[in-house]
């Protein structure tokens, strides 16, 4: 079984320590979600997973291949992926153009063209495709992000809030995408604040606080977690 | 479909009178329609890093004079054929552009511009001083064109035609929307799997190549050079015709170049001041044609 695994790390902006001895680890086939309140560290772990920045201190091991000093193209091309809490894409490039840089890296070019259309029409953007990407609603950009970090392949995906400011069509559109990732051997780690689809989708709950992890475990031991009952529940402990 | 093939016709169309305008010319016109061409063929090729690219540099001259330098220095210094001569300006182009592109790769914005403009500027000072080789401000005269004006004009006109055309099939592969999806993010291009800078040195060698082919082509048009295309304001050229023409199209920059050489003839023949209305021309269409002179004449044509 593959995993992710994160090992104590630390990553400080300045005097802010922003994680302070993050160690958890990701599994093949689980949909793995990351909370936390807001400015609890969340994005700050997917970006040092992901090669945005380096952290301080600590160790990142992907198959038991230490990832920690790859620079992201390179974490790519093994196999780990993700999207951005803000939306990341060509914002000037047609949808469709959109979809090829990725898959220019992940296919061979006679294959492009095909494998193009096909995420399309997976996502529901075929009738998009010569529309430049800034032109389609915020609920589409989201899906077709997505689009482009699955047209490299990834065995671990990241999702930064994936259904952030989309509409309730949309948001149902991209849960049952993400449910679709379970079974495909692939690692799928997801930051998202709605407790609701939080309980729906996550195989496994990983509470941050403060830089730190507070817990984590199977939704049914969050759920009894006095801090998440507390912050998200809305309870009196 | 139909675009590209209304594109065609109108290529044709120019090929065409390109190719019979000098019948009806005498040599001034034939040397200002060199000239056109060859900086067109400059301009396009520094505009595969400002509006492909979305890179501003500041020191294409010294691509473009680095090359005729080179051949210059070759033919007259050392003695050495053309072919030989040819040769070692596209190896100095190409050790050029990768040290600049080595040494600002990991920059955008103004400070790409800056270390770009940085480094040809050494390179004029070098030209400047090192008398003995480049001759210093006199520089280096008696390169022989080997053929009449006329003759030499139709040499340069299947070269840029053809440099135009490489230029356009490599913008519009798949190479090329690499380079425009780093122009669009760049953080997207790493995420997607491919090394921008890798993809930012190719773009950065290939420009500087068909700059230095410009480059060679004006030194033998002159028949001289001197440091005037080494210096920081020759690197303003082709800035000035892309934003003019507008540096999101292909064929902006050759618009742009075709009006700013024309503009310049006809404004210093009656006035000194041509920089203050070339000034104030450039500050009109960057304030009131964004995209430029196509891009105006496409939203023209859309009916916007
Ligand atoms: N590049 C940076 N420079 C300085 N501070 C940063 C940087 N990135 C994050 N921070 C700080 O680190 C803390 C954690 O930020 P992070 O974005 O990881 O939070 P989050 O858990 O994703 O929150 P949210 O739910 O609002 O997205 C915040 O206080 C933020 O201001
Ligand atoms: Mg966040």
């Amino acid at each position: 079984m593959a995993s992710f695994r994160i090992e104590n790390i630390t990553k400080a902006f300045g005097k802010f320590t922003a994680l302070n001895q993050v160690s958890t680890e990701l599994d093949e086939d689980l949909i793995s979600a990351i909370i936390g309140p807001n400015g609890a560290g969340k994005t700050t772990l997917v970006n040092v997973c992901t090669g945005m920045f380096p952290p301080d201190s600590g160790g990142l091991f992907f198959d038991s291949r230490n990832v920690t000093k790859q620079p992201s193209h390179k974490r790519v091309q093994l196999g780990i992926a993700r999207t951005f809490q803000i939306v990341n894409i060509f914002p000037e490039l047609t949808v469709r153009e959109n979809i090829r840089v990725p898959l220019l890296y992940a296919r061979h070019k006679t294959e492009v063209e095909e494998a193009a259309d096909a995420l399309l029409d997976t996502y529901g953007l075929a009738r998009f495709r010569d529309t430049r990407a800034v032109n389609i609603s915020h609920g589409d950009q989201k899906l077709l992000e997505m689009a482009m970090a699955i047209a490299v392949a990834p065995k671990v995906l990241f999702l930064d809030e994936p259904t952030a400011g989309v509409g309730m069509e949309e948001k149902e559109k991209i849960i049952e995408t993400v449910q679709r990732f379970k079974g495909k051997n692939m690692i799928t780690a997801i930051i998202e604040h709605d407790m609701e689809t939080v309980f729906r989708i996550a195989d496994r709950i990983i509470v941050m606080n403060e830089g730190e992890v507070i817990a984590q475990g199977s939704p049914e031991e969050i759920k009894s977690n006095a801090f998440v009952r507390k912050i998200y529940l809305k309870e009196e402990v | 479909m139909v675009k590209n093939y209304k594109n065609l016709g109108a290529a044709a169309a120019i090929i065409l009178l390109l190719l019979a305008l000098p019948i009806f010319m005498g040599n001034y016109n034939v040397y200002l329609l060199s000239k056109i061409l060859i900086l067109a063929l400059f301009a396009v090729a520094f505009n595969i890093l400002l509006g492909f690219t979305g890179l501003l540099s500041f020191g294409h001259a010294l691509f473009f004079s680095g090359a005729a330098y080179t051949v210059a220095i070759c033919l007259t210094e050392c003695s050495l054929p053309v072919w030989a001569s040819l040769i070692l300006a596209v190896l100095a182009v190409l050790v050029l552009s990768a040290v600049t592109g080595f040494l600002s790769l990991r920059h955008k914005d103004i400070h790409f511009a800056l270390i770009t403009l940085s480094l040809s500027m050494l390179f004029w000072g070098v030209v400047m001083k090192w008398r003995s080789v480049t001759g210093g401000e006199d520089g280096i005269t008696g390169i022989p064109r080997m053929m009449s004006l006329h003759q030499y004009y139709y040499l340069i006109l299947p070269i840029v035609i053809i440099s135009l055309f490489a230029i356009y099939k490599i913008l519009h592969s798949n190479f090329g929307l690499l380079l425009e999806s780093i122009r669009e993010n760049e953080t997207r291009v790493s995420f997607s799997g491919h090394s921008v800078v890798k993809y930012r040195m190719y773009a950065m060698m290939l420009s500087a190549f068909f700059t230095g082919i410009a480059g060679i082509l004006y030194l033998f048009l002159d028949g001289c050079i001197d440091p005037t295309v080494s210096h920081w304001t020759f690197s303003a050229v082709p800035v000035i015709a892309s934003l003019i023409g507008g540096p999101a199209f292909f064929s902006g920059p050759m618009f742009g170049i075709l009006i700013y050489v024309l503009a310049l003839e006809i404004i210093t023949k009656y006035t000194l001041f041509w920089q203050l209305i070339l000034g104030i021309v450039i500050l009109v269409v960057v304030l009131f044609f964004r995209g430029g002179i196509v891009g105006s004449l496409k939203m023209l044509r859309r009916g916007e």
